[in-house]
């Protein structure tokens, strides 16, 4: 489905100094793989590669690929494969405190007709719908976390990205998230998951572990 | 749907802003426009093309040296050239008018024409001269062509004076009568009446329009409706002076002295400098210097000092303007940072969703034109309601405001485009 | 709060105070201009008949800057100050009267032997020269500072000064008053300029002041944080971040206020602009203090 190839990046230290973050590096998220954890050391890269899987870094040496069709990696051409296949959680759910949680959720999905409609579905399969109304600073982290998942599925992209979905959460909230992933991926929902937790890695299909600026497979 | 929210969460911010800088611009178009405004409103009781700066020429002679010029008749001549002169300069404007009463001969008005009615003179009204004659002084104003037209005079009934065949040696002078001498007298009589002393025969020729007004020594609104107008002689060289002397041998030199004693209207171009250097070198051609430039009446002066205050403290202004500027800047950088502050998420969270950089950015351009409309609006309609309201100066403020919105609108774009595509890094928030 | 926190915190007071200084000389200028156009007055006048010892012993019923003008010869006046000081007085050369008796002021035209003139053959000195320039409207005026020019009889008396009108009817109800208009200004409105550069600028001091004083707390604010973690209480820091924003707050006056003495020595403007840079200078401050004191709040200590 997605596929990385020879990509290198550097980055340039606060100090003014560059390292290497990925040096040839390559990436493939297959059609029969259902979750994906990302794993590494602080600093070794995990959340640039997810940014670059998003479309939100182009700023890399190599190729992206989808199904089988290099994209061009421009901001532009990038933010539309984005809207159309991907959905994105970030740690720090990014909600929006001046609407509600619907309202957060619709952003969700491009503009049509039956977005509300959408967005509803999305909070039901969640199991949220009976926040819809709420405004998110009234939220608990769980709660938060769940809408920011119903925003990033209310579009029904291919594959979701997720960035340290439950760094914030306690375990037993964290259990809950992980097992609405995993109905998700029954539904056919693809997970790229970054985490440092191995409880997340070990629920993952498959497991990569970023070192030396390469990815290497892990057993699970 | 997003121009709703961003104004629903940031109105403050975009209020304060607006009201910032649209202060700042009202300054700049009141510095811009005061210096403009002055000149008008010193010319506002002239005609209402007048446009200029107002002087008053006037003899600096005491008695005696008066009296011998008055018995030279050179110097008359002199003095005459040099009238004719100033009311030939281009760019001046030769506003001569004299308010000496007349005293007529059986004069059939009421007491509302006395000269002594309603002013700081004596009300004699009739009463009997050295032949026993019943006579009244009465309310005159004379003038020259220029000062008629200046005024914006116009005539009701009967017809318009014949400038150029005005002649005070015939012993016959075409008058027009303020509107209130209508059933007084008709169009067509003739009235025997002593003008600087000489007695003439008067012709009624026209009636004023009702409200007929002039500026007159100091005086915006000197209403004309109880007086008679009386023309002077279109040259002072050109006039018979043979006719003259025959009437009285001493009234070339009144009248001479009479019409010198006027305003100088002088164009916008010509400083006060260009109006002394001119008149020096009229005074140097004809042989006549014994004049004074007066700066404009009193409450006029005001005005130009006022005026003299911005230009003579332009340096202060400007540096007030600057200072008050850069501050204006400095607190508008500041909110507009909070504001940026406010609009990140939105945007960082509208980029991840999938829209691109430039359609994220294009998200708060309604905000944007929302507040930079009203803050132009607001000024625009500001600046109209001020007394000092200036066209050119509108312009040039509002163009400076226009240009101070699109340098705000290029910066917050940019601070959108930054913020999208630089990587946040955990740790330290700055 | 780091060192160039703390040179931008003062560079912002600063401009504040240049601000705030520049704006009163502009005031002292316009008001002095004002006066000479207005033949001295300061814009609330009226004719009254009086005598000089029954308004001297009213005088503390008049707002400071009230005096009294009685016209002699020509251009000549005497004048008596019945409260405060006469401040907005147009001269291009010495001070206004101190108050010494024997003291006048000339314009320039007036014919001065030395430092002298004589009045009625009685001796003056002539400290200050009346007009903003030597070529003004009061170029050929003479004003006396000498209260024994006033008859001991009721005579018809200029009163000028803040809400004279008001204040000689509370004193002496019933007595007729002439208000002199200020016809000038309302007939063309005359200054619309000085108003608006005022009035704004008031504005951007305080709000100069006001981000100044949010910005010093909340960087105040987050060094308090860290130190409360580490067992400092919220108190002692607040009055550790007071002393610091009100040490910067006194740099900036004592500057300002400097700044408006040396404008005073080299210019004939009664510049006082106090009050103005001490609001400026305890509104940082206060501002501040609110700023980080509410931010502590929320630590529920």
């Amino acid at each position: 489905m997605i596929v990385l190839r020879d990509v290198s990046k550097t980055i340039t230290e606060p100090d003014g100094s560059t390292r290497a973050l990925f040096d040839r590096l390559d990436f493939d998220l297959r059609e029969d793989d259902r979750s994906v954890a990302i794993t590494g050391r602080s600093g070794s890269g995990k959340s640039t590669l997810l940014r670059i899987l998003a479309g939100l870094d182009t700023d890399f040496g190599g190729t992206y690929e989808h199904d089988g069709h290099v994209l061009e990696r421009t901001a532009r051409r990038m933010a539309a494969h984005r809207l159309r296949h991907i959905g994105i959680v970030t740690q720090d759910h990014s909600l929006l405190g001046d609407r509600s949680v619907l309202d957060n959720v619709r952003l969700g999905v491009p503009a049509r007709a039956d977005s509300a409609d959408r967005a509803h579905d999305a909070l039901e399969a969640v199991g949220i719908s009976h926040l819809a109304g709420k405004r998110p600073r009234r939220l608990s982290g769980g709660e938060a976390q769940r809408v920011a998942i119903a925003r990033a599925i209310a579009k029904r992209p291919a594959v979701v990205l997720a960035d340290e979905p439950t760094g914030a959460l306690d375990e037993t909230t964290e259990d809950d998230v992980l097992a609405l992933f995993d109905r998700l991926q029954q539904a056919g929902t693809k997970f790229v998951i970054v985490t440092h937790s191995e409880r997340v890695a070990q629920r993952c299909g498959r497991r990569l572990q970023l070192q030396h600026e390469q990815l290497i497979a892990r057993g699970t | 749907m997003e121009l709703l929210n961003d104004l629903r969460s940031n109105w403050t911010i975009i209020v304060a802003k607006i009201v910032l800088l649209v202060l700042l611009t009202l300054c700049w178009h009141n510095v811009a426009s005061f210096t403009q405004s002055t000149s008008q409103a010193v010319a506002q009781g002239l005609s209402a093309d007048a446009d200029v700066d107002l002087y008053t020429v006037v003899d600096d002679l005491d008695p005696d040296a008066f009296e011998a010029i008055r018995r030279d008749q050179h110097a008359v001549d002199d003095v005459a050239s040099f009238v004719d002169r100033i009311d030939d300069e281009p760019g001046f404007d030769f506003i001569s008018s004299y308010d000496q009463p007349i005293t007529v001969q059986d004069f059939r008005g009421d007491d509302r024409f006395d000269v002594g009615y309603g002013t700081e003179y004596t009300l004699n009204g009739k009463y009997q001269d050295e032949s026993g004659r019943s006579v009244q002084d009465i309310k005159s104003i004379q003038l020259n062509e220029t000062a008629y037209e200046f005024a914006g005079l116009s005539v009701q009934d009967g017809k318009p004076i014949e400038w150029n065949a005005v002649d005070w040696g015939s012993g016959r002078i075409p008058v027009l009568l303020g509107n209130e001498y209508r059933g007084v007298y008709e169009l067509g009589e003739r009235l025997t009446r002593a003008v600087i002393l000489q007695e003439q025969e008067l012709e009624v020729i026209g009636f004023l329009e009702p409200d007929s007004a002039m500026y007159f020594r100091g005086e915006a609104t000197h209403y004309l409706d109880d007086t008679v107008i009386v023309p002077y002689p279109p040259t002072l060289g050109g006039l018979d002076r043979a006719a003259l002397d025959r009437l009285d041998p001493e009234l070339f030199g009144r009248l001479v002295f009479q019409v010198l004693n006027a305003d100088l209207a002088v164009e916008h171009s010509l400083d006060f400098g260009d109006v002394v250097a001119r008149l020096y070198a009229i005074g140097d051609d004809t042989g006549f210097r014994s004049y004074t430039l007066l700066g404009v009446p009193a409450y006029l002066v005001q005005l130009s000092l006022v005026r003299q205050l911005i230009q003579d403290n332009l340096v202060l202004v400007t540096a007030l303007l600057v200072v008050l500027t850069a501050g204006v800047g400095v607190v508008t950088a500041f909110l507009h940072r909070l504001l940026h502050h406010r609009r990140a998420p939105v945007a960082r969270v509208h980029h991840l969703l999938g829209r691109s950089p430039d359609a994220t950015n294009r998200l708060f351009r309604a905000s944007r034109l929302t507040e930079y409309t009203a803050a132009l609006g607001l000024f625009l309609t500001s600046s109209a309601l001020l007394p000092n309201d200036s066209a050119m100066a509108r312009l040039g403020a509002g163009t400076a405001l226009l240009l101070w919105c699109v340098a705000d609108g290029a910066l917050g774009r940019r601070a959108v485009r930054i913020e999208l595509t630089t990587q946040r890094r955990r740790g330290t928030p700055r | 709060m780091t060192k160039q926190q703390i040179t931008a915190i003062t560079g912002l007071l600063l401009l504040a105070m240049l601000l705030t200084v520049l704006i009163g000389v502009f005031d002292a200028r316009r008001r002095v201009v004002a006066a000479e156009g207005n033949d001295l007055r300061s814009g609330q006048s009226a004719w009254v008949i009086a005598t000089i010892d029954e308004l001297m012993r009213a005088r503390s019923a008049f707002e400071p800057g009230t005096k009294v003008f009685v016209g002699l010869d020509g251009d000549v006046r005497a004048v008596a100050i019945l409260s405060g000081r006469w401040t907005d007085v147009p001269l291009h050369d010495g001070p206004a009267l101190t108050g010494r008796p024997g003291e006048a002021l000339a314009g320039a035209d007036v014919a001065v032997r030395g430092d002298d003139i004589a009045v009625d053959g009685k001796p003056y000195n002539v400290v200050g020269r009346l007009g903003v320039r030597a070529d003004s409207l009061l170029s050929d005026d003479v004003v006396l500072g000498d209260p024994s020019r006033f008859s001991a009889s009721p005579q018809r008396l200029l009163l000028d000064g803040p809400s004279s009108v008001r204040h000689y009817s509370a004193e002496f109800p019933g007595r007729s008053v002439e208000i002199i208009d200020d016809g000038t200004n309302r007939r063309t409105n005359v200054d619309a300029v000085s108003p608006v550069l005022v009035a704004l600028g008031a504005l951007v001091i305080m709000l100069i002041a006001v981000v100044a004083g949010l910005q010093a707390g909340r960087w105040e604010l987050r060094t308090a944080a860290v130190r409360f973690t580490t067992g400092i209480r919220p108190l002692n820091t607040l009055r550790g971040a007071a002393a610091r924003v009100a040490v910067i707050g006194t740099a900036a006056c004592t500057t300002a206020l400097a700044g408006a003495a040396v404008v005073r020595q080299t210019t004939i403007l009664d510049l006082d602009v106090t009050t103005a840079v001490v609001a400026v200078g305890t509104v940082v401050l206060a501002v501040s203090v609110t700023s980080l004191w509410q931010g502590t709040r929320r630590w529920n200590c």
